[in-house]
C-alpha cells in the first residue's frame, strides 16, 4: 500500500466527502418536495380542502388517494437519507456504508418506477389527468439511475476516506436487511397497494356500479357484518285460556308457537335490520340468535368448523403418512408419486372427480356402492343436503391437501438425528412411545408452520365451495366474491377480507405462543 | 438390546402394509374413476353407471392430445409455476437465513409481514392486483403471472425456512466464522448443502400450489388462448367439447402425465441419502 492510501489526500477527500453527503442531502429533501408536489396536485385532495377544509376531511382525502405507504415510505426514506447525510459529514465508515446499500436499492426502486411510468406516465398516487406536465417521467426516472449510479462509483472508489471502525453487528445487520430486501421488493411491488386498498376501502361504502371512490362510513361494515344478539323469546299465549299456542309442524311434531321477533323485540331489533340465523332451547326457554347479516355469521361458523375439522384430519393422516414415507421399502418411490397425485391435479379437476362421483342419484359412484352394500337404503343428496355438505367438503379437501401436509412434515423427520431412536430402542421404548415422546416433540415447529399454513389456506378455502355447492352454502371466500361480483359491494367485501385477515392473525400469534416456537 | 419375537414384528408388519394399501386406493379410488370415465363414449358417459366401459375408446384422449392450445397450456403451467418457484425460493432462501439466524431489530415485525402478504382471500385483492398488472404494463401476458404467484409461495417458503434454519445447530457457522468466512460464504457454504432437501421439498409444493392456481390466471392472462394456464384451458374446454365430462377427465389424465415424471425425478432429492434406515415411528 501507498502512503497516499492510508492518509488520504486532504483535497480529493475532502471532495468526496461533500459530494456524497449533498447529494444524500438533496436525496432527502427531493423526497419531501415530491411528496409535496404530489400532494398539491391531486385533484381529489385539493378538492377536499377547496370545499370542506377539516383536519379529518383532508387526513382522510389523504389517506384515501394516496394510501398510507407511499407517504411513509417518502418520509422515512427522507428522514433516512438526512441522517447518513449528516454522519457521511464527518466522514463515519458504517454510514458510507449505508449509503452504498440505500443506493444499490434505490436503484431497483427507480427501476421498477421506470417500468410503471412507461406504462402510464404518472406519478404514484396521481392519474395521468390529474398531473401530466410536459414531464417525461420515463426520461426522469431514468436520468435518476444515471446520477445514483456516478454517485455511487464515486462512493465506491473513495471509501477509505471514510474513517471511523466498521463495527460487525451493524455488518450483520446490513447484511440481514441485503438479504431481506429482494423478497420485500418482489412483495412490495405487486401487492402493497392491493393490501393497502382492502383496508382504506372497508373503511367506505363503495361500489362498483357507482364510478366513486365511495364515501368514509367509519367502522359501519364491520359492525353490520359482527352485529349479533341473543334475545329469549316467550311462547304466543292464546288469549282465552293465557296459555301457550302449540301447532303441529310439518314432521308431524308437536311445537310451541312463539312471539314474532319483529313485534315483541322492539324498535332496536327492526331498525337495526336482524334477521335469525338460529335459534335454540335451554331448560325449557326459547333462544333466537338473530345477526344484521344472517348469512355472513353463518359463513364464519360454517367456515371455522371447516377449517378446524380439516386441518386436524389432514395433520393425522399426513403424520401417518410421512412416517410411511420416510421408510425404505420395495416400491417407496411409486408409492411417494400415487400419494402426491391427489394434491397434484388441479383443484377444478378433482372437484369435478368427486362432483361426478358425489351425485345425488342412482347414476352417483358413492349412492351407487353405498346402496349395493346395503349401508344406504335410498339414494342421498350429498352435495345438496344441508346436513351433508360440510362433511362432504371436509372430505373432498382432506383428500385432497393431506398429501402437501405430509411431504411438509417429511424433511422435518429426516432432520431427526438416528442416534436418539437407536438409544431408545436399546432403551427398549415401544414404537408407539418412540413415536410420542422423541418424533412428536421434536416436530412440534414443523407441525406449528405446516397446520398454520394449512388453516390459512383453509380458512380461505375458495375452489371447493365454489364448485361443488356453488351458492346454495358460503366459505368465508366465496362469500366475499358473492358479494363483490354479485352485489358488487367493494367496501363491504373488503371488510370481509380485514376480519380473515385478524382472525389468521390473532389465531397464529396465539398458536405459536401455545406450542412455545415463537419465543427465543 | 432387547430382539422383538418374530410374532410382533409380522403383526407390526402386516399393520404397516394395511396402513400402506388403504393410503393407495385412498389416493386412487378418483382416478380409477376418471380414467373409467375418460374411456367411454359419449353414450355411455351419459347413461347408467357402469364400472367398466362396455366400449372401450380412446377418442376422448384424442382430441384432447390433437388440441394445440390445449398442449401448450400445459407447457404454458410448467413455465410460469417453474419460474415463479425458482424466483421465489431464490429470493426467500435469502430472507429466511437472514430471519431465522441473524439478529436484527424488527425480524419479528418482517416476519408477519411478509406472512400477512398472503393472508387476504385471493379475490379481495384480485381487483387491485389487476389495477397494478396493467400499471406495469404486463396485462395478458404470462410475465404477469410470474410476478404475481411469490405472493402465494413466499411466505410459506420463507416461514418453513427459518423454522429449518432455526433447528440447525449453532456451532454449524462459529466454526465457519472461526475459519474467518463472512455471513455469505458461511450461508452458501455450510448451510445451504444441508437445507437443499428442505429447499426441494418447499419448491415442489410451491411449484405444485402453483399449477392449481386459478383465479389470477383466468383474471390476468384467459383473453389470449394461447396464454392460458392448464386450469384455465380445462375450464374452458367443456364449451367447446363433444363428450364434456368425458374430455375433461382425459385432459386431466393428460396433465398428470408430466407431474407425476417431476415428481418422480425429485422423490429421490427430497429424501436423498439421510434416510439409511427406518424412522418408523
Amino acid at each position: 500500500m501507498s502512503g497516499d492510501d492510508t492518509q488520504p489526500s486532504l483535497r480529493s477527500g475532502r471532495f468526496t466527502v461533500a459530494f456524497i453527503s449533498n447529494f444524500f442531502l438533496l436525496l432527502g429533501i427531493a423526497s419531501f418536495v415530491l411528496l409535496a408536489i404530489i400532494w398539491t396536485n391531486n385533484a381529489n385532495i385539493q378538492n377536499v380542502l377547496d370545499t370542506d377544509p377539516g383536519v379529518g376531511n383532508v387526513i382522510w382525502a389523504t389517506v384515501r388517494n394516496l394510501g398510507v405507504v407511499l407517504p411513509l415510505v417518502g418520509i422515512g426514506f427522507g428522514i433516512a437519507a438526512l441522517r447518513i447525510s449528516r454522519k457521511l459529514r464527518n466522514r463515519s465508515r458504517n454510514a458510507a456504508a449505508w449509503a452504498k446499500m440505500l443506493m444499490l436499492w434505490l436503484l431497483v426502486g427507480f427501476g421498477i418506477l421506470l417500468i410503471q411510468s412507461s406504462n402510464t406516465q404518472s406519478l404514484p398516487g396521481l392519474t395521468p389527468e390529474e398531473f401530466s406536465p410536459n414531464i417525461n417521467f420515463a426520461a426522469m426516472w431514468g436520468a435518476m439511475i444515471l446520477v445514483i449510479i456516478v454517485a455511487f462509483i464515486i462512493l465506491h472508489v473513495n471509501t477509505q476516506v471514510f474513517t471511523g471502525r466498521e463495527d460487525a453487528s451493524a455488518r450483520s445487520v446490513r447484511t440481514a436487511w441485503n438479504m431481506l430486501m429482494p423478497t420485500l421488493v418482489i412483495l412490495g411491488a405487486v401487492a402493497i397497494y392491493p393490501l393497502e386498498q382492502i383496508f382504506i376501502s372497508s373503511l367506505t361504502d363503495e361500489e362498483f356500479a357507482t364510478s366513486s371512490v365511495g364515501e368514509f362510513i367509519g367502522l359501519d361494515n364491520y359492525t353490520k357484518l359482527l352485529a349479533i344478539r341473543l334475545d329469549s323469546l316467550p311462547c304466543a299465549t292464546d288469549e282465552e285460556t293465557g296459555e301457550c299456542q302449540t301447532r303441529v309442524n310439518s314432521d308431524g311434531e308437536t311445537e310451541i308457537v312463539r312471539v314474532s321477533p319483529l313485534r315483541h323485540l322492539g324498535d332496536s331489533y327492526r331498525d337495526g335490520r336482524y334477521r335469525e340465523v338460529t335459534s335454540f332451547e335451554i331448560s325449557g326457554n326459547f333462544y333466537l340468535l338473530s345477526a344484521r347479516d344472517p348469512v355472513f355469521i353463518e359463513t364464519l361458523w360454517d367456515t371455522i368448523i371447516f377449517t378446524i375439522v380439516s386441518v386436524i384430519l389432514e395433520l393425522i393422516l399426513g403424520l401417518i403418512l410421512a412416517v410411511i414415507l420416510v421408510n425404505r421399502f420395495r416400491g417407496i418411490s411409486l408409492m411417494r408419486v400415487i400419494i402426491l397425485i391427489p394434491w397434484a391435479v388441479p383443484t377444478i379437476v378433482s372437484t369435478m372427480f368427486w362432483d361426478v362421483m358425489l351425485r345425488g342419484d342412482q347414476s352417483g359412484l358413492i349412492n351407487n356402492i353405498l346402496l349395493s352394500l346395503g349401508i344406504i337404503d335410498r339414494s342421498q343428496s350429498w352435495l345438496t343436503d344441508s346436513s351433508f355438505q360440510l362433511p362432504m367438503l371436509i372430505l373432498v379437501d382432506v383428500w385432497k391437501t393431506t398429501p402437501s401436509m405430509a411431504i411438509m412434515l417429511m424433511p422435518g423427520l429426516l432432520l431427526i438425528p438416528r442416534d436418539i431412536y437407536q438409544a431408545a430402542e436399546v432403551d427398549g421404548a415401544g414404537r408407539f412411545r418412540r413415536f410420542f415422546s422423541i418424533t412428536l416433540p421434536l416436530l412440534i415447529p414443523i407441525i406449528a408452520v405446516a397446520t398454520i399454513f394449512r388453516a390459512l389456506n383453509a380458512i380461505r378455502v375458495f375452489d371447493v365451495f365454489q364448485l361443488l355447492v356453488g351458492r346454495t352454502r358460503f366459505s368465508l371466500a366465496t362469500y366475499t366474491q358473492e358479494v363483490l361480483v354479485q352485489r358488487q359491494e367493494v367496501g363491504y367485501s373488503s371488510a370481509i377480507g380485514v376480519i380473515i385477515f385478524f382472525i389468521i392473525i390473532i389465531f397464529v400469534v396465539v398458536y405459536l405462543r401455545a406450542l412455545r416456537v415463537d419465543s427465543e | 438390546m432387547r430382539s422383538k419375537s418374530s410374532l410382533s414384528r409380522y403383526f407390526d408388519n402386516t399393520i404397516f402394509w394395511i396402513v400402506v394399501a388403504f393410503f393407495v386406493i385412498y389416493s386412487l379410488f378418483p382416478f380409477y374413476w376418471a380414467i373409467n370415465t375418460s374411456l367411454k363414449n359419449e353414450t355411455e358417459v351419459t347413461g347408467p353407471l357402469t364400472y367398466l366401459p362396455e366400449t372401450l375408446t380412446t377418442t376422448n384422449y384424442e382430441t384432447i392430445i390433437t388440441r394445440d392450445l390445449f398442449m401448450r397450456s400445459i407447457l404454458n403451467s410448467l413455465m410460469v409455476a417453474g419460474a415463479a418457484t425458482l424466483l421465489s425460493l431464490a429470493v426467500g432462501v435469502f430472507a429466511a437465513y437472514a430471519l431465522g439466524r441473524l439478529r436484527f431489530r424488527g425480524r419479528h415485525v418482517m416476519r408477519y409481514i411478509i406472512l400477512a402478504m398472503n393472508i387476504f382471500p385471493t379475490i379481495s385483492i384480485l381487483p387491485s392486483v389487476l389495477e397494478r398488472i396493467n400499471d406495469l404494463g404486463l396485462f395478458g401476458s404470462l410475465t404477469s403471472l410470474v410476478v404475481t404467484y411469490p405472493l402465494f409461495v413466499l411466505p410459506v417458503i420463507v416461514w418453513t425456512l427459518v423454522v429449518f434454519f432455526r433447528t440447525l445447530p449453532v456451532d454449524l457457522e462459529q466454526a465457519a466464522f472461526v475459519d474467518g468466512a463472512s455471513a455469505i460464504q458461511t450461508f452458501t457454504k455450510v448451510l445451504l448443502p444441508i437445507t437443499l432437501p428442505v429447499l426441494i421439498t418447499t419448491g415442489l409444493l410451491s411449484f405444485i400450489s402453483l399449477l392449481n392456481e386459478y383465479l389470477f390466471a383466468l383474471t390476468f392472462t384467459a383473453i389470449d388462448p394461447s396464454q392460458r394456464t392448464v386450469p384455465v384451458a380445462i375450464a374452458f374446454l367443456s364449451g367447446q367439447a363433444v363428450n364434456p365430462i368425458a374430455e375433461t377427465m382425459a385432459a386431466s389424465m393428460v396433465v398428470t402425465v408430466p407431474i407425476t415424471i417431476i415428481v418422480l425425478l425429485l422423490q429421490r432429492a427430497i429424501i436423498g441419502d439421510v434416510t439409511s434406515g427406518a424412522v418408523k415411528g
